[in-house]
């Protein structure tokens, strides 16, 4: 035990936290009691011997026929690529792998497959391509003919299950722009029924399957590219408590977790998510980024001092605070309520300690992990840990 | 149902509550209802007067996030049992007998996130079950303190959960993945019945109390109307504006269901699933979102609760009805002239025949088609005409687009006649090299601008709420009858008089009494001020002229639905032409408005300015700026940017430049009102001379002075030999010429150029 203590205050020491070594001081069984074991069984980690660290993050496969849009979508949701701008992309002749760690919270890999590669093939590694992924995204153009689509992902689907069980699908039903709300919805039962029978045939009834309709000219690919993320969160029952905890007793309408740099919500409280309001919170996002930096005098456009009020015309308040270094919370509020801005921001800081806590034990139990796959004798699954309430 | 039946006539009441309300149940006898909140959890007994508590189970200071509830279900068949369902994923039985603490009977901590829904099970006292965001739906016995079942939906959220009504232990379950689900409670491995409902998350579901049918309401603003008999097929669909938060279905009556949106809409709508696209009745009394609804046992009594902390109690009857208000009539024109008109048959039918009258009489011939469709709404039934423009020419479609514009470019007539004849002579241009979309513009312009002669003050109407207005002229109007064909002349004589009236409104009315009209008496508004009170000026001061007996005037002012009235037409001020014959209100039969007095406030300009700018946007910009040119002064009032009707200039002389019209493009820019297409006529043509003696460029600046040979040979006639004055006419290829009369006559006769023998062409 003492050497594995050793090394996580060496992880830890990089990490400038001091209050994170008292903490740790006064409690000595604090690994074993913080166990964390939602990280194991939604099947994030990964083969018993991966040791590098960048191997431990998620995959997030992006698959489908050529050119149904999987590059663009990549490069729009995580390179800030304008949507039109995606017209003039060559398309995927390799694999291209994206690491996206941006935020501590989202860190995960893209996998971008070329849609003309057919990974069924015996030659195709397909152990380790899907081995550890933890979510499968495929993208079904729907202006196209999705037939051929159909059948490639239903190969796909029994191979990746095969595989790995715990790979979550997701189905993009995509480009839904360029057609007419009827036939959105007709396309969409359409592939849900084919799909689902497919799987029933081979004996899959008990896929998760989610669909999403997505168009890279709104922000329907991001809030479906949040819900994937979300899965990928093990921390977002606690997340979600908080936001909902915070909301409540501040007199918020709705706010989002926001990972800045995608704009992809990683929680939100319970409430409903309105799509406008989605939309509002991403674009002051933009704006904020945009304004510091042109006008902030350090390098980084977003710090710890970051923060926004807009005011709408109609009596409500769009409120911006900085998490941490990737994240950001935007809640949208009435402006009656802002009046009581001191209990507002008072809870926010409870909110982003109570954040800070959850993210310092997911560090710890990643090192933790690592620290077994090194000395492979500490097996312990303890409890979820306890929600810090403001 | 005990207060209802006696007193159906009761009115909104509204009591305060703390804290935002999220939902709200009834108990069986519909005596008693339960408010639940983020910080609340209170029992109202419901009597007719108001509310009184009987229950409050937040009592303290306690902050318990199990508490913060996000629904709340009363049992079906024990009236103290009540469930609640928290943020926090808690799961809650409260029973009201018990005392205190004793009162929250159960706590299920089961749910990993948000629960969202709890209901009780509708003949079995002892089952709930609760859906949750973690995609589950749990199912309780009272009798233990764990869940009994666990049904996983494979979904992200279940949203809403309902049992159904006609087959026992069936409930439905509908997600935020835009699935229905339906589900057997004794068969939990997988559901019986699953399909995919909108195109967004599904917020709420609620079972038909009698049919087989389940009503769901999503993110896509839509209401969708199922029926569950077999394979669910889709009955009927409602477009409301906003995201539907609740549903209801209406007892007693089949067809209609009461829903309220989750953002933007405050109001709670009543849908008459038939007409999808008016409600049928509609609560505006809430200041926020409205958060949870039910209906009080029968179909007369709705009970709301919003987040602006009140619960309300709505009687039927005081509901607004937006389909009355609707206007029933739509007319539309087509690009070569065709007009549509729709209208509803039932009362209306001798009052648009007068109206299709007067629009015939601009067309040649027509060809009716009545009935062409023939709408049946539950009640009413429309109708719909064409009348179809018979072709006076065959239709020109062999010209090519550069010989219409060429066509046109010479045709077209830009002054020199009153601007109804320009307008005329235009469009047969225009019609005549098959545009016909320029042909409707131009008839749009004369009837908007052509008769009337426009003076600046014309731009008075801009604001329409300046007050002081022509009670005066208002009344020697009416003794002219029908005067002006879009009530312009009438506008143009009332601004003449504009300060009388504030001193002698009360003579006027007196006035009116001496003249005994033939049918009708028009007040202006200033008239209607001096007879009521001054609260009211708010309401009228939108300017609306009624008609009716002279001795009705004063009673129909103080008739109390006159508010509404004036309400609901100010709401049209703003229409369209096309809309402007507005159904009276049925119910107010002495009051009328004026179809042809509000509208000519409606201004053209802003309009015709669209239209401008959509010509020139489809490559027309001949039309565009001939319109411009054609409407002289008026064309102030559009709303167009000089830089813009510049750009159009220089496109379009470029464009007869090109097309090698340079009459028409000269006569263009001598037309133009801007400095700098007017310069073009001065500085675009630059003759280069010679002289003609040495055939050296003149380059000085003493006009035909030779600079190298001293010589004023060019200056004269190479006729007659004198010095030219005037038109010099002049050949490019010798550089000799003279006075143009002469040269005419030589060349009449000769080839050659008189001085060198050169073969100079003449034209």
């Amino acid at each position: 035990m003492v050497s594995i203590q050793r090394s996580l205050i060496n992880e830890l020491s990089g990490l400038d936290s001091a209050l994170c070594f008292q903490s740790y001081d006064d409690d000595d069984s604090f690994p074993k009691d913080y166990g964390y074991g939602a990280y194991n069984q939604d099947g994030l980690d990964l083969e018993p011997n991966a040791t590098s660290s960048s191997e431990t993050k998620p995959r997030i496969l992006l698959m489908g026929l050529r050119r149904s849009g999987k590059s663009s979508i990549q490069k729009v949701v995580f390179h800030k690529m304008a949507p039109n701008e995606t017209l003039f992309l060559e398309s995927t002749s390799k694999i291209v792998k994206d690491d996206i760690n941006n935020s501590s919270f989202v860190q995960f890999q893209i996998w971008d497959f070329p849609g003309q590669i057919d990974f069924i093939e015996p030659t195709f590694d397909s152990d380790m391509i899907f081995g550890g992924c933890g979510a499968l995204v495929f993208v079904i153009d729907a202006k196209d003919d999705y037939n051929e689509a159909l059948t490639k992902f239903k190969n796909t689907v029994i191979k990746a299950h095969k595989v790995n069980p715990n790979i979550k699908f997701e189905v993009f039903i995509h480009k839904v722009d360029g057609i007419s709300d009827d036939s959105k919805m007709e396309s969409q039962r359409d592939i849900h029924q084919r799909s689902s029978d497919d799987l029933g045939e081979a004996g899959l009834h008990k896929i998760n399957l989610s669909y999403h309709l997505t168009s890279i000219y709104d922000h329907s690919i991001f809030e479906a590219f949040s819900k994937v993320v979300q899965k990928l969160i093990p921390q977002l029952p606690t997340l979600e408590n908080l936001c909902n905890i915070f909301i409540q007793n501040s007199g918020i309408e709705k706010a989002f977790l926001f990972d800045v740099v995608s704009k992809i919500y990683i929680a939100t409280d319970s409430s409903p998510v309105d799509m406008q309001t989605y939309e509002l919170c991403c674009d002051m996002i933009d704006m904020v980024i945009d304004l510091s930096s042109i006008y902030s005098s350090e390098e980084t456009a977003f710090d710890s001092g970051s923060a926004s009020l807009i005011k709408l015309n109609n009596n409500t308040i769009l409120y911006l605070r900085e998490v941490n270094k990737f994240l950001a919370l935007v809640c949208i509020l009435r402006e009656e309520n802002f009046n009581r801005r001191g209990i507002i921001d008072y809870n926010f800081i409870c909110f982003r300690d109570a954040i800070s806590e959850v993210f310092k034990l997911r560090l710890m139990s990643q090192a933790r992990l690592e620290n077994n796959d090194q000395d492979d004798d500490d097996d312990d699954d303890g409890p979820p840990p306890a929600t810090p309430s403001p | 149902m005990p207060d209802s039946m006696e007193d159906p006539a009761t009115v909104s009441l509204r009591i305060c509550l703390e804290g935002h309300a999220n939902a709200l149940a009834l108990n069986k006898d519909y005596t008693q209802i339960a408010v639940a909140g983020r910080s609340l959890l209170k029992v109202y007994s419901i009597d007719n007067y108001g509310f009184t508590e009987s229950c409050n189970m937040r009592g303290g200071k306690n902050q318990n996030l199990s508490y913060s509830s996000n629904d709340v279900s009363w049992s079906t068949l024990d009236s103290n049992l009540l469930a609640t369902a928290a943020t926090n994923g808690v799961v809650s039985v409260w029973d009201l007998s018990k005392f205190g603490r004793q009162k929250q009977l159960l706590v299920y901590n089961e749910h990993e996130r948000t629960a969202h829904t709890v209901t009780f099970h509708s003949s079995e006292p002892n089952i709930l079950i609760s859906g949750s965001q973690d995609g589950t739906i749990k199912c309780f016995d009272i009798r233990s303190d764990k869940s009994v079942n666990t049904y996983f939906s494979n979904s992200e959220s279940v949203r809403d959960v309902k049992f159904s009504p006609h087959t026992q232990n069936i409930f439905s379950a509908v997600s935020e993945n835009g699935t229905v689900q339906l589900w057997d409670m004794r068969k939990w491995d997988k559901c019986m019945v699953q399909f995919t409902a909108h195109s967004g998350p599904i917020y709420t579901c609620d079972w038909h109390p009698t049919r087989n049918w389940l009503a769901t309401g999503s993110r896509d603003k839509q209401i969708k109307v199922w029926n569950m008999d077999g394979r669910p097929g889709l009955e009927y669909t409602i477009h409301t504006i906003a995201v539907v938060g609740r549903v209801k279905w209406r007892p007693e009556r089949t067809y209609h269901i009461a829903s309220c949106a989750l953002v933007v809409d405050y109001s709670i709508h009543v849908w008459d699933i038939r007409r999808p696209f008016i409600p049928f009745a509609s609560f505006n009394d809430h200041t926020n979102v409205t958060t949870g609804i039910a209906w009080q046992g029968d179909s007369h009594c709705l009970l709301s609760t919003s987040k602006d902390s009140t619960i309300y109690k709505h009687a039927f009857k005081d509901a607004t009805r937006p389909a009355l208000k609707a206007n029933a009539q739509g007319a539309s024109l087509g690009r070569h002239g065709d007009i549509s008109f729709a209208q509803k048959i039932k009362e209306y039918a001798v009052k648009t025949s007068g109206v299709t009258n007067t629009k015939t009489t601009s067309f040649k011939s027509r060809s009716k088609t009545p009935v062409a469709g023939s709408m049946q709404f539950h009640l009413d039934h429309s109708k719909m005409y064409k009348f179809r423009l018979k072709d006076v020419e065959p239709h020109s479609q062999a010209l090519s687009e550069h010989e219409s514009f060429i066509g046109c470019a010479q045709d077209l007539l830009i002054s020199g006649k009153k601007l109804a004849d320009l307008c005329d002579h235009n469009a047969d241009v225009c019609r005549k090299y098959g545009k016909h979309n320029a042909t409707t513009l131009w008839n749009f312009i004369k009837l908007f601008y052509g008769t009337n002669h426009f003076e600046p003050p014309f731009e008075h109407r801009a604001s329409f709420s300046t007050n002081s207005r022509r009670a005066t002229q208002v009344q020697s109007d009416w003794t002219m009858p029908q005067r002006g064909e879009m009530g312009q002349d009438l506008n143009g004589n009332n601004q003449e008089a504009p300060h009388e009236i504030g001193a002698d409104s009360s003579v006027d009315i007196d006035d009116e009494h001496e003249h005994p009209p033939t049918s009708s008496v028009i007040l202006s508004e200033t008239q209607i001020l001096s007879e009521i009170t001054f609260d009211n000026f708010e309401l009228l001061r939108n300017g609306f002229i009624y008609v009716g007996p002279t001795s009705d005037v004063s009673k129909a002012l103080a008739f109390p639905a006159l508010h509404h009235d004036v309400q609901a037409a100010r709401a049209q001020v703003d229409l369209k032409a096309n809309e402007h014959e507005k159904s009276p209100p049925p119910h107010v039969p002495t009051v009328l408005k004026v179809p042809h007095v509000p509208i000519p406030m409606w201004e053209p300009h802003k309009f015709v300015a669209d239209a401008l700018m959509l010509q020139n946007d489809v490559g027309d910009v001949q039309t565009a700026l001939t319109v411009i040119i054609a409407l002289g002064e008026a064309r102030k009032l559009l709303p167009l940017e000089d830089a813009l009707v510049e750009h159009w200039f220089h496109a379009y002389v470029d464009q007869l430049h090109r097309y090698e019209l340079w009459n028409e493009a000269g006569e263009v820019i001598n037309r133009s009102w801007l400095r700098s297409v007017r310069q073009l006529n001065q500085q675009s043509t630059t003759m280069h001379t010679n002289c003609g003696k040495c055939s050296r460029p003149l380059a000085g600046h003493v006009g035909w002075l030779c600079d190298k040979c001293k010589s004023m040979q060019s200056a004269k006639c190479c006729v007659c030999g004198l010095i030219v004055r005037g038109i010099y006419a002049w050949c490019q290829g010798c550089s000799h010429g003279g006075h143009i009369e002469h040269l005419q006559k030589y060349f009449a006769q000769h080839s050659k150029c008189p001085t060198c023998g050169h073969l100079c062409a003449y034209s």
